[in-house]
C-alpha cells in the first residue's frame, strides 16, 4: 500500500516537470530505439486527373472542324495495408467510351532501397509515360514523340524491383514484363504508327516471351534531373499459340511474325530561376524485319528514334502576390518512324515530322491549369506545313 | 484501492496526451548518422523534451523535440515532424545547434508513390546552414517529379525553424 502514494508523487511531479520545460523523461538511444511507428499516414487514398480539350486543324485554303474532346478522365486509387505493402491502381476513361487500367500494382517495401512490385505497372520510358497528369507537362497535348515513338500511356504486366538511394540521389526500376504485340491475324507494328498499336490492353495479354524495363533517375545537382530507359525483348505473336512445338515449318512461321525490340532513351529536366527546361531523345532498334514484313506484309522499319527540347519561363515568378503560375513555352520535335528501313524498302519522307509548339499554360492552382497553343505540323516530305490550333483545360488532386 | 488507481490512470492519461511523431528503427538509424556528421566524435544522447503540459494549445498535432546531450553539455536540438504530400503524409527531422542554425535534415519516412526524391540527402542539404525563410522555387530548388512533395518540405522546415525559435525564446529550452 505504500507504493501507491509513491507513484502519485512521481507522476505528480513528473507533471509539475513537465510543466517547467525540465527534461522529464531521460531516454537513452537503446530504450528511444525499442519504440514502434506508429504514424501510418493515410490508408486510401484517392485521387483524379484530367484533360478536356478542343483541337482545331488549321490547313491553307481548307475548311476544318474543330474538335471537343474530354480527352482522359483518370481515377487513382491505392490502399496501404500496413507500412509495408500497398496497392496502387489507375482506372482510365478515354474520349467517354474507352475505358482501360492504367496501373494496378501490388507493392512491398523491404526497405527503401529496394521495393518489390508485381502487377500491371508503367513502362519507364522517358518522362511522360510515367509522368503523364496534365498538370506536370506543358501544351495540351503530350508531345508526340511520347505518343509515336513511345506508344504512351504505356504499361505492361510484370514484376520487379524498385528503390531510392537517398545518398546517391538514385531512383531506379527494374522488371520483367510482358511485351508488345507484333501479330495477331496480321502485323501491328507498321512504319507509320511504330508500336502503337502493339500495346496490349491489359486484358488477356498475349505472352509469348518475357521483355526486360530499366531506368534510372538521377537528381543529385539541383534543380536537374536526368534519366535514362531501357526496354528490350522479343514482340509477342499469337502464331505460337497451339503449334507443334516438334514442328519446324510452324515454328518458323511463327518466329516470322516475332520482332526483337531494343529502345533506349534519354532525357533531362532542368529548373532554375522560374526557367523550366526538359528534353528526351529516344531510339528504337528493331530485327528479324524482313522475315516480318515479309511474313506479315508489313513496313516496319528498323530504326525508329525521336526527340522534342522544350524551354519555358514562369512570368509570374516574381509577382509576390500571387502562386499562380503563367508558363509560355516553346517545343521542337523531330521524330521519324522510320529511320533505317531494310534493303530495298524505301522510306517515307512523309513520316520524318518535325513540330513547332508555342504556347502557354496558366496555372491557378498546383492542381489546376488552363492551356491554349498552336503547332506548325511539318515533315520531311514536300506537303505543306499544316497548323493546329489547341486549347483545355487540366486537373489532378 | 480501485478509485487511486482510476487516478493513478488517469494522471498517466495526462501525462502521455500529447500525441508525438514516433521514430521508428530505421529513422533512428538515419538521425544517428545525421548527428555523427553535424557532431563529429561526439557520442551524443537524445532526450526527450515533453511540451504537453506547459502550453497543450500551442503543439502541432505530430511534432517531437529532443535536446541532442553529449555528456552534461547540450549540443543542439532535434525536430522530427510530418508533412502532406500529394496523397500521403511523409515524416522528417531536422538537427538544430544550439542557435538553432540547421546542422542536417533527414527524411525518415516517405510513403506516396511518387516525389520520394526529396529524401536525396543533396537535395536536403540545401537547407543546412540556414535559417532565413525558406521560399520555394527562389532559395530551395524543386525538383522535378516531386513538385508538391518539395514545396511540402520547405513549408514544413519554415515551420522547423518557427517552431524551434518558439520554443527556445518562450521555454528557454
Amino acid at each position: 500500500m505504500i507504493r501507491l502514494p509513491l507513484i502519485l508523487l512521481f507522476i505528480i511531479s513528473w507533471q509539475i516537470a513537465a510543466a517547467q520545460q525540465v527534461d522529464s523523461l531521460k531516454l537513452t538511444e537503446s530504450t528511444i530505439n525499442n519504440f514502434v511507428a506508429t504514424n501510418e499516414g493515410n490508408k486510401l487514398t484517392i485521387g483524379l486527373y484530367g484533360q478536356v480539350d478542343f483541337n482545331k486543324p488549321i490547313v491553307e485554303n481548307r475548311r476544318t472542324n474543330g474538335k471537343f474532346d474530354v480527352h482522359r478522365i483518370v481515377m487513382s486509387m491505392a490502399y496501404r495495408f500496413n507500412s509495408k505493402v500497398h496497392f496502387a491502381t489507375e482506372i482510365e476513361f478515354e474520349h467517354m467510351d474507352e475505358v482501360y487500367v492504367e496501373q494496378a500494382f501490388l507493392n512491398y517495401k523491404l526497405q527503401e532501397k529496394v521495393h518489390l512490385r508485381a502487377g500491371l505497372l508503367l513502362v519507364p520510358m522517358g518522362i511522360i509515360n510515367e509522368y503523364h497528369e496534365p498538370t506536370t507537362f506543358n501544351g495540351v497535348e503530350r508531345p508526340n514523340v511520347d505518343k509515336v515513338i513511345v506508344p504512351s500511356t504505356w504499361r505492361q504486366v510484370g514484376a520487379g524491383f524498385t528503390g531510392r538511394l537517398d545518398n546517391a540521389s538514385l531512383k531506379y526500376q527494374l522488371y520483367a514484363m510482358s511485351g508488345l504485340k507484333s501479330y495477331d491475324s496480321g502485323a501491328l507494328f507498321n512504319a507509320k504508327n511504330g508500336y502503337r498499336s502493339g500495346r496490349q490492353n491489359a486484358g488477356e495479354i498475349t505472352v509469348s516471351s518475357i521483355n526486360v524495363a530499366a531506368r534510372v533517375d538521377y537528381y543529385g545537382i539541383r534543380g536537374l534531373r536526368v534519366g535514362a530507359s531501357f526496354y528490350g525483348g522479343d514482340s509477342q505473336s499469337s502464331r505460337y499459340n497451339g503449334i507443334d512445338s516438334d514442328n519446324n515449318y510452324e515454328l518458323q512461321s511463327a518466329d516470322s511474325s516475332v520482332v526483337s525490340i531494343s529502345i533506349g532513351g534519354f532525357d533531362a529536366r532542368y529548373q532554375i530561376n522560374g526557367l523550366v527546361l526538359r528534353g528526351q531523345f529516344i531510339y528504337a532498334a528493331n530485327s528479324n524485319v524482313l522475315q516480318y514484313n515479309t511474313a506479315t506484309g508489313s513496313d516496319l522499319a528498323t530504326a525508329l528514334s525521336g526527340y522534342y527540347v522544350e524551354a519555358g519561363y514562369n512570368v509570374l515568378r516574381h509577382c509576390k502576390t500571387t502562386t499562380n503560375k503563367l508558363v509560355p513555352f516553346v517545343r521542337y520535335e523531330d521524330y521519324d518512324t522510320n529511320l533505317k528501313v531494310i534493303n530495298g524498302q524505301s522510306r517515307l519522307r512523309g513520316y520524318h515530322r518535325n513540330e513547332i509548339t508555342v504556347g502557354a499554360g496558366f496555372w491557378v492552382d498546383e492542381g489546376a491549369v488552363l492551356k491554349a497553343d498552336y503547332q506548325i505540323l511539318n515533315d520531311e516530305s514536300d506537303a505543306k506545313a499544316t497548323g493546329m490550333f489547341n486549347i483545355g483545360i487540366g486537373i489532378a488532386f | 484501492m480501485s478509485i487511486k488507481l482510476i487516478i493513478v490512470f488517469l494522471l498517466m492519461l495526462m501525462v502521455r496526451s500529447d500525441s508525438d511523431l514516433q521514430i521508428d528503427k530505421t529513422g533512428w538509424r538515419k538521425i544517428n548518422s545525421a548527428a555523427a556528421e553535424s557532431w563529429p566524435g561526439k557520442n551524443v544522447v537524445f532526450v526527450k523534451v515533453i511540451l504537453a503540459a506547459a502550453n497543450p494549445k500551442s503543439i502541432t498535432p505530430n511534432h517531437c523535440v529532443y535536446k541532442v546531450t553529449s555528456g552534461a553539455a547540450v549540443m543542439g536540438y532535434l525536430y522530427a515532424d510530418n508533412a502532406m504530400g500529394k496523397f500521403d503524409t511523409f515524416d522528417f527531422a531536422v538537427l538544430f545547434s544550439t542557435d538553432l542554425r540547421i546542422m542536417s535534415t533527414v527524411v525518415l519516412t516517405y510513403r506516396e508513390e511518387y516525389g520520394g526524391e526529396i529524401a536525396s540527402a543533396r537535395w536536403l542539404r540545401q537547407f543546412t546552414g540556414s535559417t532565413t525563410p525558406f521560399e520555394f522555387g527562389h532559395n530551395v530548388q524543386g525538383i522535378s517529379g516531386a513538385t508538391i512533395s518539395a514545396r511540402a518540405m520547405t513549408a514544413g522546415m519554415n515551420n522547423a525553424v518557427a517552431r524551434m525559435r518558439e520554443l527556445k525564446s518562450k521555454y528557454q529550452l
